[in-house]
């Protein structure tokens, strides 16, 4: 009574497709408290991954389309896009996992262990802006710094998760994790300005001004890499900077056909205490031009070293350290799941007798599913409206459309076959867009080759 | 249980959605195409000078011609040298002096050769009316070659006597728009 699971998986950080369907494993991972259908599961580390991207404001078509002017499709963009706008990128490998219900008791335990990478920039719109267009005509304009937002992370996780029924409505569950960071990069809470003024009054056209400046950069795990040439290959078994976090999930039982389903994913930080590095600029400045003095010409006099004087200036009111070793602590971008579902159709579970307790396991489930992902510039959210259906006791399939920051046409298919032992699922969103994945703003894909068994147990 | 072949087909088209998909219709040799043109408009230098500055202090006789010099450390990096396509200047003269003047900018290498130079008359005052002068130019190749091979700046200001006394003030303003033509990405 075993399952061997061989997982392969890349997608962003909303799995719609996967939440709720409670006969794979992986349904354990987005809601510890989902209402599995099965009694044990075991998984091998695995060869491949792959990613999942998305882009909230332009695709790759938008740009690199044949024909025409690029530099105007470039400015376009540029134009069209805001500082909310973001590139994300996202992919999990399972390296390893278990799973069992012991004898006779209701609980289900899991534990395994998978790598996780996530990144996401936010479009520095004014400092794009800037640099594509430069100050001269947008002279008034204030440049915003705090546009400049990103994160980036590389680490492995271990985790152990426990679900268990409490009564006939509720089933519970939680899944306690240990984050070991191979790699961070955060800089998300930049502030300042810079600005050029027309200055009538003033000695000179203008006054060029970073106002209250206050740029920030850690990194951990990337020094000792970069300039050691150490290899990430400890810090990805177990690195010094640790972390910890839970995950926790319910599922309701409303009736027999009603079912409400909830998690919050990654409730947790890291804590960086090794392998540091910190950038940071602080202060305020205000350039007027250089100011020629004219001294009294003396024989043997040196010049006035304006130009050094000016980066002296510059290098006071505007120190850049690039030598720092602060400790810093990142929470993890939390995790916002809900599902309600509708249960019609045939009872798979056959008809009503002693074996099955009489649970109904209905063949077509409808509902609704929220996702919300915590990002550095605040939510970012998602609704899903699915059709799923179990065709018989091979085959079920999951069809969604989901509204996001990324796609108002987002259709996604899973697919899931149970021959015998052996459980095979693909899952894609943005299928709509498969034929060219240029025109995509988002993608993903989630595979997976496993043994199932038991999986005939409705769970509650 | 027997499988249907349509379940069958329907399970392949599955797989084949997540593994047979492409990119058409987009051609990223463009990047060679990509030109950002930045306009840079940044203040260059100023000053305000009296009639102390054109009377020696202790004997008391003019001083017809003053001048100041710095480096500009920027026309020497190699981002600048590479890209900069174009130096729109514009200088302004407030001038109180019932003299005219003559300026004169002076780009010099390290050798202190000219490589350009920029020359106009200032205004005087008319009936103690404080005159402005505006002066503009656009630097394109080859006489943008000739600043990039300069590191210093001179700036000269001659007064030209009109035999009327020496008072007044001549304020000066600068700045230019430099215009960048970034290729290589």
């Amino acid at each position: 009574m075993g399952v061997l699971c061989c997982t392969i998986t890349a997608f962003a950080q909303n799995k719609q497709l996967l939440y709720g369907v409670n006969d794979l494993p992986q349904a354990l991972h987005l809601n510890p408290g989902a209402a599995i259908t099965f009694e044990k599961h075991l998984g091998f580390p695995f060869l491949n991954a792959s990613i999942g991207a998305g882009s909230s404001g332009v695709s790759v078509y938008d740009i690199f389309q044949e024909g025409g002017d690029i530099n105007a499709r470039i400015l376009t963009a540029l134009n069209r896009l805001d500082r909310r706008d973001h590139f994300v990128v996202h992919q999990q490998l399972d390296l390893f996992s278990y799973g069992w219900k012991p004898r006779f008791k209701e609980h289900y335990f899991s534990f395994g262990v998978y790598q996780e990478l996530d990144a996401i920039l936010y479009f520095p719109k004014d400092l794009a802006t800037l640099a594509y267009q430069g100050n001269a005509g947008s002279i008034g304009r204030s440049f915003g710094f705090d546009d400049l937002s990103a994160a980036a992370e590389l680490l492995t996780v271990y985790h152990f998760g426990i679900s268990k029924p409490i009564s006939e409505k509720w089933r519970l569950g939680a899944r306690f994790k240990l984050y070991s960071s191979i790699f961070n990069l955060s800089s998300i809470s930049n502030k300042g300005q810079f600005v050029t003024l027309e200055t009538p009054e003033g000695p000179n056209f203008y006054s060029h001004q970073v106002q209250n400046a206050a740029l920030l950069a850690n990194t951990s795990g990337v020094i000792s890499v970069a300039e050691d040439g150490a290899s990430p290959l400890g810090a990805a078994i177990l690195s010094g900077n640790l972390g910890i976090g839970v995950d926790i999930g319910a599922t309701y039982f409303y009736n027999d056909q009603w079912t409400a389903t909830a998690s919050l994913l990654d409730i947790g930080a890291i804590f960086h205490r090794t392998d540091l590095r910190n950038y940071a600029l602080e202060g305020s400045y205000e350039l007027e031009g250089i100011e020629f003095l004219f001294p009294p010409i003396l024989d043997g006099a040196a010049a006035t070293p304006y130009w050094e004087n000016l980066e002296d200036e510059i290098e006071d009111q505007l120190p850049f350290q690039d030598k720092l070793e602060q400790t810093y602590t990142t929470w993890r971008p939390l995790k916002i799941n809900a599902g309600i579902s509708y249960g019609f159709g045939q009872n798979l579970n056959g008809e009503c007798d002693c074996t099955n307790g009489g649970e109904q396991r209905y063949q077509s489930l409808a509902g609704l599913q929220f996702f919300s992902v915590n990002r550095p510039q605040g939510l970012h959210s998602a609704l899903t409206a699915f059709y799923d259906r179990s065709w018989n006791e091979v085959f079920r399939s999951k069809l969604t459309y989901t509204i996001d920051p990324y796609s108002h046409r987002n259709i996604g298919l899973l697919i899931s076959a149970q021959f015998n032992k052996f459980n095979v699922y693909i899952a894609a969103d943005n299928l709509l867009e498969y034929p060219n994945l240029a025109k995509a703003y988002a993608a993903s894909l989630q595979f997976g080759f496993q043994l199932i068994f038991d999986t005939n147990q409705y769970n509650r | 249980m027997k499988i249907t072949l349509p379940l069958r087909l329907a399970f392949l088209c599955g797989l084949a959605i997540g593994l047979v998909s492409c990119v058409s219709d987009v051609d990223f040799d463009q990047t060679d195409q990509i030109v950002f043109t930045p306009e840079v408009d940044l203040d260059l230098t100023f000053f305000e000078l009296t009639t102390a500055n054109f009377e020696d202090t202790v004997s008391g006789l003019p001083i017809p011609v003053v001048r100041d010099t710095t480096r500009l450390e920027f026309l020497d990096d190699d981002f600048i040298r590479d890209n900069l396509t174009q130096i729109e200047l514009l200088l302004r003269y407030d001038n109180s002096f019932s003299q005219d003047f003559e300026h004169k900018t002076l780009f010099l290498d390290e050798n202190n050769q000219v490589q350009f130079e920029i020359a106009f008359e200032v205004a005087a005052a008319i009936d103690g009316q404080t005159e402005t002068t505006l002066y503009q130019q656009t630097i394109i190749d080859p006489e943008l070659a000739a600043i990039r091979n300069a590191i210093k700046m001179l700036i000269e200001i001659r007064m030209l006597p009109d035999g009327q006394p020496i008072a007044g003030r001549l304020r000066h303003q600068s700045k230019a728009i430099y215009s960048l033509e970034v290729t290589d990405l």
